[in-house]
């Protein structure tokens, strides 16, 4: 039997279908836009292609994250905590604490060894922490967000911006421009102040090992790397890609086991 | 920036409200302060902490007392409210 998860975020929309075993067969991944429900569709679409599928042989659906009501089609809907403890575990099955850094939003949570969520913080008001800022500050120093990565590792050392205001953060980056800073470091900076605010935001649930991070600027190598300065070697990050699918790998988990408690019933 | 002594805000963004009477009188009756947001994210926030098994609360944001240096924040801060949970009854998850 075939499941599948569809994790609808407020910047993109990712699907992952996984077999009995949950072994992951294919993701997709698409913009979300203003139609959530069409591009649910088309991510579930490129996931069911890219495992060689057709939609008829898929058994059962989850949807989660902030526009996971508006998948008609689903047969289940998760918060994106459950979904994104179950994501993580599927990883990493002694993850205790997970940081989920997405466009618009950074979640940290702790949970406990049977996945449920024991607390969890979210980001204050502005998007200081959060890929957008990133995003803004890589588009003002003239380069895309999938440039960033490669950028940032050409970096000798940070320079310091705010954590504290994306304004004040944003006014500061027009100042290092100026000031003739290599964009590589400037980036580097605003990788730092974003983590230092993630991991205030992780003291704030009683962070434990082991860590798991997710979300799409995870799979920079220096944003990893500056979190294990922080936290130490229990600091876990899915493979490649993958980081951006944990929410909707964790759906699809969770249909998996909603599918099986029916079928035993 | 007006500094209000909430270390949870000093460490996490800018400082705005907290420590009014009102504030006080949710902390006698057991609501603790989790997060300001606004629309379309204030409903997601009060959605997961709902899916806790927590009582959820919103309160208007007394955004009075924001520095000068903040203006350009300050129209935006009134389409924010403040989340508040205290503890309600447990709830599945991932069942």
């Amino acid at each position: 039997m075939i499941t599948a998860g569809i994790d609808v975020g407020s910047s993109y929309t990712k699907a992952a279908v996984i077999d009995d075993r949950r072994e992951l067969l294919g993701t997709g991944m698409r913009a979300t836009g203003f139609r959530l429900e069409a591009a649910a569709e088309e991510a579930l679409a490129a996931a069911l292609n890219e495992a060689g599928l057709e939609r008829d042989e898929l058994a059962y659906l989850a949807s989660t994250g902030n526009g996971r009501a508006m998948v008609s089609f689903r047969d289940l809907q998760v918060t994106d905590l459950t979904s994104q403890s179950w994501g993580s575990r599927h990883f990493f099955p002694d993850t205790r604490t997970v940081l989920d850094v997405g466009g618009h939003t950074m979640k940290a949570m702790r949970v406990d060894g049977r996945g449920a969520v024991q607390s969890f913080r979210l980001n204050d008001k502005c998007a200081a922490g959060t890929g957008a800022f990133l995003e803004k500050t890589a588009r003002y120093l003239g380069y895309r967000l999938e440039e960033i990565g490669n950028m940032v590792e050409e970096s000798d050392e940070a320079v310091t911006i705010s954590g504290v205001c994306a304004v004040f953060a944003e006014s500061e980056v027009i100042n290092h421009v100026s000031q003739g800073e290599e964009p590589a470091d400037i980036m580097h900076g605003a990788m730092r102040s974003l983590i230092q605010r993630s991991v205030q935001l992780m003291k704030r649930v009683q962070m434990e090992p082991e860590f798991t991070l997710v979300g799409g600027i995870m799979r920079f190598p220096t944003m990893v790397r500056v979190m294990r300065e922080h936290l130490g070697d229990s600091v876990n990050v899915p493979p490649e890609d993958l980081v951006q699918y944990t929410g909707s790998i964790g759906a699809a988990v969770l249909a998996r086991r909603r599918l099986e408690k029916l079928e035993a019933a | 920036m007006t500094g209000t002594g909430d270390s949870r805000a000093d460490e996490l963004g800018c400082r705005v409200a907290g420590g009014s009477d009102r504030e006080a009188e949710l902390a006698d009756d057991g609501w603790a302060r989790r997060v300001v947001a606004a629309a379309p994210r204030l409903d997601e926030v009060v959605d997961l902490y709902a899916a806790l098994g927590l009582e959820v609360r919103v309160e208007p944001l007394h955004v009075q007392g924001v520095d000068e240096r903040c203006a350009g924040c300050a129209p935006g801060l009134v389409h924010c409210r403040v989340v508040y949970t205290r503890p309600g009854y447990p709830v599945e998850q991932g069942s």
